[in-house]
């Protein structure tokens, strides 16, 4: 696995705890920015990089404050003072009593509720945009305090989900070669990325990441990440808490996710992925390796 | 057909001389008397024909093309008053006065073709939201969070990842600094590394509501905060800023808010209720320029020491000119709903629907 900067890992490894108690405090108070926990992409799907929020469903639903709130930006129209374009041509930001900003981007301009300052729970800031209006709305939650965007997963209300994650196009990758893991079972010894599709088909989303993704080789976890926070230092992104990756090395040129490399000897092992969503349904899967 | 169009182009040419000479002599503000303006010139845009995306009226490229950009059109003119380049806004061209940038809506997504303002091609690319900056290119990435910069071929020199959306811009030949909606400055160097990041604080809710860096890159102005809203200007001391003056405001933006380090290197221009406000950079002038303004842009006629600023009000815009540090010397109304302004010198172009018009203010 890939870490983030020199010093950068452990400096983020003491900030995790000040950052699990602020999460465990605000866990479900807030409500999800549209009715029913819909969206059409959550939080870590691949939508050219790591999505840090969610991508709302494009069909008018009014989008409304997660909580208690202040207003504290907008901008409606195509860039910002004639320079950096606004996405989907709006942005709206509300600071809330906990620490975190609730940002919207691209809901319809002229929907905007801008003319308020001061927001209650559930309150509409504007309407997400229709799907033939080619622009994508996004909520994110974001933590003033370590500058970090936040799974809304962990602050909203839970969703029923009794999907298990899915987990496709599995391989391992070295040296140039790429192995199909329900095909290829006889590997060359060596250094290995393993990549997957994985995936958590919700019923509020399209798709959405899953919470937890464990790597185990012969019943040895070497890798394991959550899906609870995603930030940038230096201008680079990096994805998850606990363990600090750089979103650079997380995601292969495909869109899938990356772990490793493992180095590979001779003899037989086992190599096995565990993914599992945030209402705790899981699939597991393993496969018998060769290596010569 | 040619003729009736010719004659049509010549009433239409004389009715929009007598139009601006009227707008300017008799519905315009007071000018300081020394100051009077001057019509120069008119390019009426209808009475050319575009084809395909753009097209190209004369067969040399006049020296020192300026851009336009409008709903409706974009294109370059010259000084002189000669209409070069004319284009359909159809994509939103990205334009600067070197460059344009084109959006291939057909083929591969993003896909973008870079342009010189001579109309010939330079490379297709593949980018999110591109804008110019000056004369320099840029994209927006990462959901408002990103920023590409790209050399003057189109190839992408650095991207960078900020670590939330970005509420402010501004950028010179080797800094870019972009504010952020939890109220930070960061500077991304030429190679695209960081070079400083500054949050300015003092208020209850952090935010960074507009930033101005000055020419020299030596000065970055910024207006910051909620409760209290902050004016804050920063000065280059070896690789970092630091802060030379601030001022806490009463404004209550909770948008963009202009702010200008002007061309003198010297004072920063800021939105404020009352008006323009007016700081030197060492903060011992503090002026407000009476003039009340959503938006503002300024330039500077260094030989006769007047600052002509474009002030902006919903749809109507005026050009007020000041001698610093807060002598209003007059202001001039433009046609309201002016698409764009460009003030070079004494020198004033705007784009007003299918028009171009040119005038000068004048020292008697």
């Amino acid at each position: 696995m890939v870490s983030g900067r020199p010093g950068h890992k452990t400096l983020v490894t003491l900030a995790v705890i000040p950052v699990l108690l602020l999460i465990a405090s605000m866990a479900f108070s807030m409500d999800w920015p549209v009715e029913n926990g819909r969206y059409n992409y959550g939080f870590g799907a691949f939508r050219g990089r790591f999505l840090p929020g969610l991508e709302l469903p494009l069909d008018g639903s009014p989008v409304i404050a997660p909580d208690d709130g202040e207003l504290i930006f907008h901008v409606t129209g195509s860039d910002i003072l004639g320079s950096y374009p606004v996405s989907g041509d709006s942005l709206l930001v509300l600071q809330h009593n906990s620490g975190l900003l609730s940002i919207y981007s691209g809901l319809v301009p002229d929907s905007l509720t801008e003319y308020l300052k001061s927001f209650r729970k559930g309150d509409i800031l504007g309407k997400s945009p229709q799907k033939n209006a080619m622009t994508i709305a996004a909520s994110y939650m974001f933590d003033n305090k370590d500058r970090r965007f936040i799974n809304p997963l962990i602050l909203m209300p839970p969703l029923k989900d009794d999907k298990t994650p899915v987990l496709r196009n599995i391989a391992l990758v070295g040296e140039g070669q790429e192995y199909m893991l329900d095909s290829d079972r006889n590997i060359r010894q060596g250094s290995y990325k393993l990549v997957m599709e994985a995936t958590d088909l919700s019923p509020g989303a399209m798709q959405s990441a899953c919470w937890e993704i464990r790597i185990l080789i012969d019943g040895s976890e070497k890798s394991r990440v959550q899906y609870d926070a995603a930030w940038a230092s230096g201008g680079k992104g990096y994805l998850f808490g606990s363990s600090s990756i750089a979103e650079s090395s997380f995601f292969a040129q495909d869109g899938r996710i990356s772990f490793g490399p493992y180095n590979f000897s001779r003899g037989r092992l086992v190599v096995t992925i565990i993914a599992m969503d945030y209402a705790q349904n899981k699939r597991e899967q393993s496969y018998s390796l060769s290596i010569f | 057909m040619h003729e009736e169009k010719s004659g049509f182009n010549k009433l239409g040419l004389t009715i929009s001389i007598l139009f601006i000479f009227l707008y300017i002599f008799v519905f315009s503000g007071v000018l300081y008397p020394e100051l009077s303006v001057q019509p120069l010139w008119r390019i009426p845009l209808d009475a050319y024909e575009t084809k395909n995306e753009y097209s190209i009226y004369s067969e040399t490229v006049p020296a020192g093309l300026l851009s336009f950009h409008t709903p409706k059109y974009f294109g370059y003119f010259s000084k002189g008053g000669k209409l070069f380049l004319l284009g359909l806004n159809d994509s939103k061209a990205a334009v600067s006065d070197r460059a344009f940038v084109l959006k291939r809506p057909h083929e591969k997504e993003n896909s973008h073709e870079l342009y010189r303002s001579d109309g010939s091609p330079v490379q297709s690319f593949s980018a999110d939201n591109t804008f110019f900056y000056g004369d320099l290119l840029f994209s927006a990435e990462a959901g408002g969070c990103g920023l590409a910069s790209y050399d003057e071929f189109g190839h992408k020199l650095w991207s960078y990842l900020f670590p939330s959306q970005i509420s402010a811009f501004g950028a010179v030949s080797d800094l870019a600094v972009a504010g952020t909606v939890d109220g930070y400055l960061e500077g991304v160097g030429k190679e695209g590394k960081e070079v400083f990041t500054f949050a300015p604080g003092g208020s209850r809710l952090e935010i960074i509501l507009g930033l101005g860096l000055s020419s020299s890159g030596k000065y970055i102005a910024t207006v910051s905060g909620i409760d209290k809203q902050r004016l804050v200007i920063m000065k280059k001391g070896g690789v970092d800023y630091k802060v030379s003056s601030h001022m806490y405001l009463d404004s209550d933006y909770r948008e963009p808010v202009r702010v200008i380090v002007m061309e003198d290197d010297k004072h920063v221009l800021y939105r404020r209720n009352d008006g323009i406000g007016l700081m030197s950079v060492d903060g011992k002038v503090n002026k407000v320029l009476p003039v009340l303004a959503d938006d503002f842009s300024e330039s500077m006629d260094k030989k006769r020491n007047i600052s002509y600023i474009l002030v902006k009000n919903g749809i109507q815009a005026r050009i007020a000119a000041f001698r610093l540090p807060s002598t209003l010397l007059g202001n001039i109304n433009l046609p309201d709903s002016c698409d764009y302004v460009h003030i070079e010198g004494q020198r004033v172009y705007f784009v007003k629907d299918d028009y171009i018009a040119a005038f000068e203010f004048t020292e008697e």
